[in-house]
């Protein structure tokens, strides 16, 4: 029980300070509602039957949208935990919450629970938006393979996101690395446009983006219902990006801690 | 209750790290050979010149910062393979201003540094009240901590080191920037927090009056190493000419 309760005093803590500045969040939901008409009248001038759409059920609205709410999920899981790092930093709490006898896994989930959970009510609000306002049509939807897709792409940018919090942990800057990623994921990993109309050495370069096969496998269980033994691909892609990163994002974040620990640079800011 | 035997600490970092801040200093020694027994009860302090080693010390006893050589014991627990068990024993307080979440109210913060020692939300909310009702700022309590004054702030941080009643505290200069009677009361505190509860009590002060008021030794701290250990009550002189002396002698 004593995760939990530590669990869920960082979601109380961030539930709080979010109802204390609630107009960001009445921003970012608005962006959401004004974006997702955007992406549908764009969709229009897409031409219906382009051969790159027809895996995904020919529709560019449904491709976009998914595109849009998955990356940005993606983007936010790996970006929260250094993010949350850093405002702690800056806010000259971070040493407090490593004094306490919370586990160190424990504080990392527990600072990016809320900032998740609130990017995952973002993605389904696109989708969601879409259903109720464009017809979006899930009904043939394998919410299991696309459940497994997304946990899959959630682990590898976690894990990435590690190596941000251990820049932020070392140099006590703000982490380049996760805008970099988004920068690529968007132009390479298949968000606005199919990764087969790219010229074939990008496509190549996008086999190795982790956004690409979570894309693909989230596009194909929602879109044409195709489960899970029809995702092995992605799948295997994706655990094969979770083996490298999960151990080298602890590694690291571990090493990165023991060193600011050791040079007496793990609080205050510069 | 805290023993330490020629603990060390030399910050140094990575090579990588140094060159990649453009940073040139290879590394500071800030403690040396530091070897101290602090009783059950006991009220002691810290003293020195600014960068004698003082934030040090205590940073390292609160575990937030390893030691380079030697060790420590806190209630029988080792420091370095005991960690998790010390940060149990130990409440640290700095002086610093920041550390609390400033849209949250006070027992906000303190609820939630409560819960984060694994217990359950009525506990922790239970703690929380007590532990502003020993600093008197429970009437405050639903105030936003960023409309909390200098020494509201001070006392907030020692409320939330008395959480769990942990029976070592760490004081950072806990008088720093109070006006004569805001450190007074925190003075009064900490002699009751001592005498009532039996808490071993470390405080790091520049302040010769305050040490007096409420430490029973003082350790003299230059460059990092302890140059005298001075029993404050019932000396003949007084605390600063010894004080001094230890400096001049350091030198």
């Amino acid at each position: 029980m004593t995760t939990v309760y530590q669990l869920l005093a960082f979601l109380r803590r961030d539930w709080r300070l979010a109802r204390s500045s609630s107009i960001g969040l009445a921003w970012q939901t608005a962006a959401i509602i004004c974006a997702t008409p955007t992406i549908y009248y764009l969709g229009r001038l897409v031409r219906p039957g382009m051969p790159s759409l027809t895996p995904y059920g020919s529709n560019y609205f449904a491709f976009a949208v998914l595109g849009i709410a998955a990356s940005g999920l993606i983007a936010s899981v790996m970006g929260t935990c250094a993010t949350a790092v850093r405002q702690e930093q800056v806010g000259g709490t971070l040493d407090v919450l490593l004094r306490t006898p919370a586990p160190l896994p424990v504080l990392a989930a527990g600072a990016s629970l809320w900032p998740m959970l609130l990017a995952l009510a973002q993605a389904l609000l696109y989708v969601g938006l879409g259903a109720v306002l464009f017809h979006l049509n899930f009904a043939g939807a394998n919410l299991v393979g696309a459940t497994v897709v997304i946990g899959l792409a959630v682990v590898v940018s976690a894990a990435l996101g590690l190596v941000s919090v251990a820049f932020v942990l070392l140099f006590r800057r703000t982490e380049p690395f996760t805008g970099a990623m988004v920068g690529v994921g968007v132009m390479l990993g298949g968000v606005f446009y199919p990764v087969d109309i790219l010229p074939s050495r990008a496509r190549a370069v996008a086999q190795l983006v982790p956004l690409t096969h979570a894309l693909v496998g989230l596009r194909l269980a929602l879109l044409r219902g195709v489960g899970v033994s029809g995702l092995v691909s992605p799948i295997l892609a994706l655990l094969a990006w979770c083996a490298v990163a999960v151990p080298i994002g602890l590694v690291v974040v571990r090493w990165a801690l023991h060193e600011a620990r050791r040079s007496g640079t793990l609080s205050g800011f510069d | 209750m805290i023993e330490t035997r020629n603990l060390g600490k030399t910050y140094h970092a990575h090579p990588w790290i140094r060159s990649a801040r453009g940073r040139r200093r290879s590394s500071v020694e800030a403690l040396r050979e530091v070897t101290l027994r602090i009783e059950r009860g006991e009220v002691f302090g810290l003293m020195g010149p600014n960068g004698a080693g003082k934030t040090t010390l205590l940073r390292v006893l609160a575990t937030l910062v390893p030691p380079s050589t030697g060790g420590a014991c806190i209630c029988g627990a080792d420091l370095v393979r005991e960690a998790a068990t010390v940060r149990r024993f130990v409440g640290l307080a700095s002086g610093d201003e920041r550390g609390f979440y400033g849209s949250l109210n006070g027992h906000e913060n303190l609820e939630f540094f409560a819960a984060l020692l694994g217990l359950s939300p009525r506990v922790a909310r239970r703690l929380a009240d007590k532990a502003l009702e020993a600093v008197d700022l429970l009437p405050v309590a639903g105030r936003p901590v960023g409309q909390y004054s200098t020494g509201m702030r001070q006392r907030l941080g020692i409320a939330r080191a008395l959480l769990g009643a942990p029976p070592v505290l760490l004081l950072d200069e806990p008088t720093r920037s109070l006006d004569p009677i805001a450190a007074s009361e925190v003075q009064a505190l900490v002699r009751r927090l001592a005498e009532e509860a039996g808490m071993t009590v470390v405080v790091a002060t520049h302040n010769f009056h305050e040490a007096e008021g409420i430490c029973q030794r003082v350790a003299v701290l230059a460059d990092g190493a302890v140059r005298d250990v001075v029993p404050v009550r019932g000396g003949e002189h007084g605390l600063a000419p010894r004080y001094r002396a230890s400096l001049m002698a350091s030198r």
